[in-house]
């Protein structure tokens, strides 16, 4: 009975979420341009703001074109209506992907940006936010891309599965706006560029943009942003590091992985207790490492090495930025209100003192599907 | 008729009476008998020559009339009663001087048996009267079950029901309807079981039946006695098979049989009846409650997939995936028609397919099949007359729909007035119509039960029959408010 009347429950509010979808009027699909990205770069006066927009091939092929769409104004908005001039058509903003913001812009403060995009009713407040590490933001534009014939769906795809891969931090409008607006933590946003592969040159998500307040305040990749997810438990999968054993090199893939920050008081001191429980199981290295005196090898050597790393990369955020990203106000706010009560107002200086004591606790779950090392005969 | 109709003592003068009722007719028969042992008894039989029974009335009636050696006459009302009584052998005999019943029953198929110096006549129940085989009903299809299904004579109907509940309680009452057709109705009802305020109410409502001129289908006496005869919603149920007869009438309901119709009208009607096959309750619970449930799904997307296509292709494109955006953009292109239009087109092509379907000789039905299929399929999405999501959304509407066949009328209205409210407003002018619909639904009552009885209830034993059909040793209670008189249908909950 009881179990009914949730599930009754359960129902109207899913109904009446029905209800809270926008809608203006009557239009047909096919007669606006869907937007997929969008490039925000500074002008001498006001912005340049470059569209992305997607719409399927002409005549009876599959398969997606897109165009871009650049105009200047002194509001974002002015811009975006002047590119109608251009396109003919009225830009559909409800499937934009990606808002890409020009370095320049995200160093004076991207609160102006973010402002637009949340208020706008047309805009989706779950786009990607990525600062273009390049000259300007539409140059991530100015790449043909093979897989996703969009520079929007690209940066989706990748931004989406960034929890494998540990890249960038992907995070979308709304989860900046509470990072700027709730104190305790300060926004980080994904950076990319273009790069030149193998492939030939890619526009990729690389590192991660600090800020403090709306004022991006500097950099941080490759291992350190790792580090940096595992840290706020946003690292789920993929390869946290090779490590080296005895003149081999061994790759562990992480199963599972869950973070906890726990704040504790000592002598009127913070220390930041980041206790890390991993499932791992080893997936390549050559050597009979199945023993299960190697394995206790390999897996204390990756905690001590996971444990230096988190180490260092606070210090390091702590004494060149000093930017709470990983949140720790928001931490001590949750588990010790009343400490927070002492250290919010001054917690730009207190955040710098905070000590970390990384406990980290890997289980190696196995070695794949082979039980011994294979080995040539002879 | 003219007036002071009445028989008199003479026998030539009452057939000289019926041939001047009868003036135009040549199919009646006027047999003046004598018997050869007394010729003063002279006796005119009179019969419709294709509605009698022939070797009934010659062996049995004319047979033993003539041959019987008859003495003592004086010719005397108890003489026609011994006629009656030991010299036809017949077993339904009827005297009366009422013109009026005489010509009607002589027009059902009785003899009329006239005595010269009487001035009564005898009504012989020698009618015999053509009908098709007992089949399967093909509206009432089942794979399980009984394949029975009612005929147009209303005593052979009567005999399918009889002879499942062989009960003194199940009572069959009579009534004629219809100023020149007389057609014989029928309600029954199991006595002990039944609602008696259901049964007050419908007397009520058949008497006040009065001055149509005839009655020939169940139809006519649903839109007489409905509580709501202008909602597209039954509140009377219709059904061809015996078998859902009798369980309605075990659940506390009336059955009305019309003379010369197959179907059979219950009441009170619910809405959950529609739901309901006779199937599901002769096969395996968990596939009848299965069955069931689709059943409600495909109501449900039949009045609304077409509206919920367009509010999210016109209103929300926000809701639908992007790749699936991008192919209905791309299936859209170059089609000159708003989607709504397009919509309500390959809506109103299909009913014409359906009703094509129907009025077609059957030898040429499946003609339809391939026009609807290849023209309207293939060409219409070729020539980009309309795009082909919205043929698959007019397709799974098309066949979402046949599962509840007997809601057609209120589904194409719902459907099309959905399908307009979310052209002008989105998901809100959906949300609207839904509104209307349920209070619609709600504020509906068939003979004082109320319409979505059961449906919006929380007790463990009203959904027994609902959404699910419940294990039959479950079943314990008869459904609520029709069956209140004898709620218990099974005391123990045995295994």
């Amino acid at each position: 009975m009881k179990y009914i009347r949730v599930f009754l429950k359960l129902i109207i509010i899913i109904n009446l979420l029905m209800i809270l979808i926008g809608c203006w009027n009557y239009s047909e699909a096919d007669d606006e341009f869907i937007v997929t990205a969008v490039a925000i770069d500074k002008a001498e006066e006001g912005y340049i703001v470059t569209v992305e927009v997607t719409y399927p091939k002409k005549g009876s092929g599959s398969g997606l074109d897109n165009e871009y769409f650049s105009e200047q104004g002194r509001t974002i908005f002015e811009a975006i209506r002047k590119t109608i001039l251009q396109t003919g058509r009225k830009m559909y903003w409800g499937h934009a992907k990606v808002v890409i913001i020009s370095r320049d812009i995200a160093e004076e403060g991207i609160l102006s940006v973010i402002e637009f995009l949340i208020r706008d009713t047309d805009v989706r407040n779950k786009m990607w936010l990525i600062i273009s590490t390049d000259e300007t933001a539409s140059v991530l534009f100015k790449v043909e891309d093979e897989v996703h014939n969009s520079i929007g769906f690209h940066f989706d795809d990748i931004l989406r599965n960034q929890e494998k891969v540990g890249m960038g931090y992907g995070g979308d409008l709304l989860d900046t706006l509470a990072c700027l607006s709730s104190e305790g933590v300060t926004p980080k946003v994904a950076t990319a560029s273009n790069i030149k592969t193998i492939g030939g040159v890619v526009p990729r998500v690389e590192g991660m943009a600090i800020f403090n307040r709306d004022k991006m305040i500097g950099r941080i990749d490759g291992l350190d942003v790792k580090t940096f997810l595992l840290i706020i438990n946003k690292f789920k999968g993929g390869e946290y590091k090779v490590l080296n054993l005895g003149n081999t090199d061994f790759s562990l893939e992480i199963l599972e992985s869950k973070t906890k920050l726990k704040p504790i008081i000592e002598d009127g001191n913070i220390i930041m207790e980041i206790d890390i429980k991993m499932d791992m199981w080893i997936v390549e290295g050559e050597g009979n490492f199945m023993s299960s005196e190697s394995l206790v090898e390999i897996r204390k050597k990756m905690e001590k090495n996971i444990t230096s790393d988190i180490e260092r990369v606070v210090k390091k955020v702590q004494s060149e930025y000093n930017s709470d990203i990983f949140g720790f106000g928001r931490a001590i706010y949750k588990h010790k209100p009343n400490v927070w009560k002492d250290v919010s107002s001054d917690w730009d200086r207190e955040f710098s003192k905070v000590k970390v004591q990384a406990n980290v606790e890997i289980t190696i779950k196995g070695t794949g599907l082979l039980e011994k090392p294979i080995r040539t005969k002879n | 008729m003219e007036e002071n109709l009445a028989l008199s003592k003479k026998l030539d003068d009452n057939v000289e009476l019926f041939k001047k009722i009868f003036k135009n007719h040549e199919d009646i028969n006027y047999r003046i008998l004598e018997n050869i042992y007394n010729k003063k008894i002279r006796i005119c039989l009179i019969s419709v020559d294709s509605m009698i029974d022939k070797v009934l009335v010659n062996d049995n009636i004319l047979k033993p009339i003539i041959l019987t050696k008859i003495e003592d006459l004086n010719f005397s009302k108890n003489n026609l009663d011994r006629i009656a009584n030991s010299v036809t052998l017949t077993n339904e005999i009827k005297r009366t001087s009422n013109i009026d019943e005489l010509v009607s029953s002589l027009l059902y198929g009785d003899a009329i048996l006239m005595f010269d110096g009487i001035d009564e006549a005898t009504l012989i129940g020698s009618r015999h009267l053509e009908t098709r085989n007992i089949t399967l009903p093909s509206s009432e299809r089942t794979i399980n079950g009984p394949k029975e299904g009612f005929v147009e004579l209303i005593s052979v109907n009567i005999s399918l029901i009889r002879r499942r509940i062989r009960s003194s309680n199940l009572v069959f009452k009579f009534k004629e309807i219809g100023t020149e057709s007389k057609t014989i109705i029928s309600y029954c009802y199991i006595e002990g079981i039944v609602n008696n305020k259901v049964v007050t109410e419908l007397e009520n409502r058949l008497s006040k039946i009065k001055d149509i001129d005839a009655i020939f289908s169940t139809e006519h006496i649903i839109e007489l006695i409905s509580d709501e005869p202008y909602s597209p919603f039954d509140t009377t149920g219709t059904t061809e098979r015996p078998d859902a007869v009798v369980g309605k009438l075990l659940e506390g309901r009336v059955a009305i049989l019309v003379d010369g119709c197959p179907t059979v009208v219950t009441i009170p009607f619910v809405f959950q009846e529609y739901f309901q096959a006779s199937e599901d309750y002769y096969i395996n619970y968990y596939f009848a409650s299965i069955n069931r449930f689709i059943r409600y799904v495909c109501f449900f997307l039949t009045i609304s997939t077409p509206a919920l296509y367009i509010s999210l292709v016109t209103f929300h494109r926000e809701m639908i995936p992007t790749p699936l955006l991008l192919s209905i953009i791309s299936a859209r292109q170059g089609v000159p028609l708003p989607s709504i239009l397009e919509t309500l087109l390959l809506l109103f092509v299909f009913e014409i397919l359906r009703e094509a379907g129907v009025r077609f000789p059957e030898q040429v039905g499946s003609a339809v099949g391939i026009v609807g299929a290849l023209i309207i399929g293939e060409a219409a999405v070729t020539a980009r007359l309309v795009s082909a999501p919205i043929v698959i959304v007019v397709a799974l509407t098309a066949i979402s729909g046949f599962l509840v066949f007997s809601l057609q009328a209120a589904i194409i209205i719902i459907r099309v007035t959905l399908l307009i409210m979310v052209g002008f407003l989105g998901v809100y002018g959906y949300i609207f119509g839904m509104i209307i619909v349920a209070l619609h639904l709600m504020s509906l009552r068939s003979f004082g039960v109320p319409y979505m009885l059961n449906m919006t209830s929380l007790r463990s034993q009203d959904l027994k029959d609902t959404i699910i059909r419940a294990p039959w040793p479950s079943m314990r209670l008869r459904p609520k408010i029709i069956g209140k008189n004898n709620p218990v249908r099974k005391k123990t909950n045995y295994k």
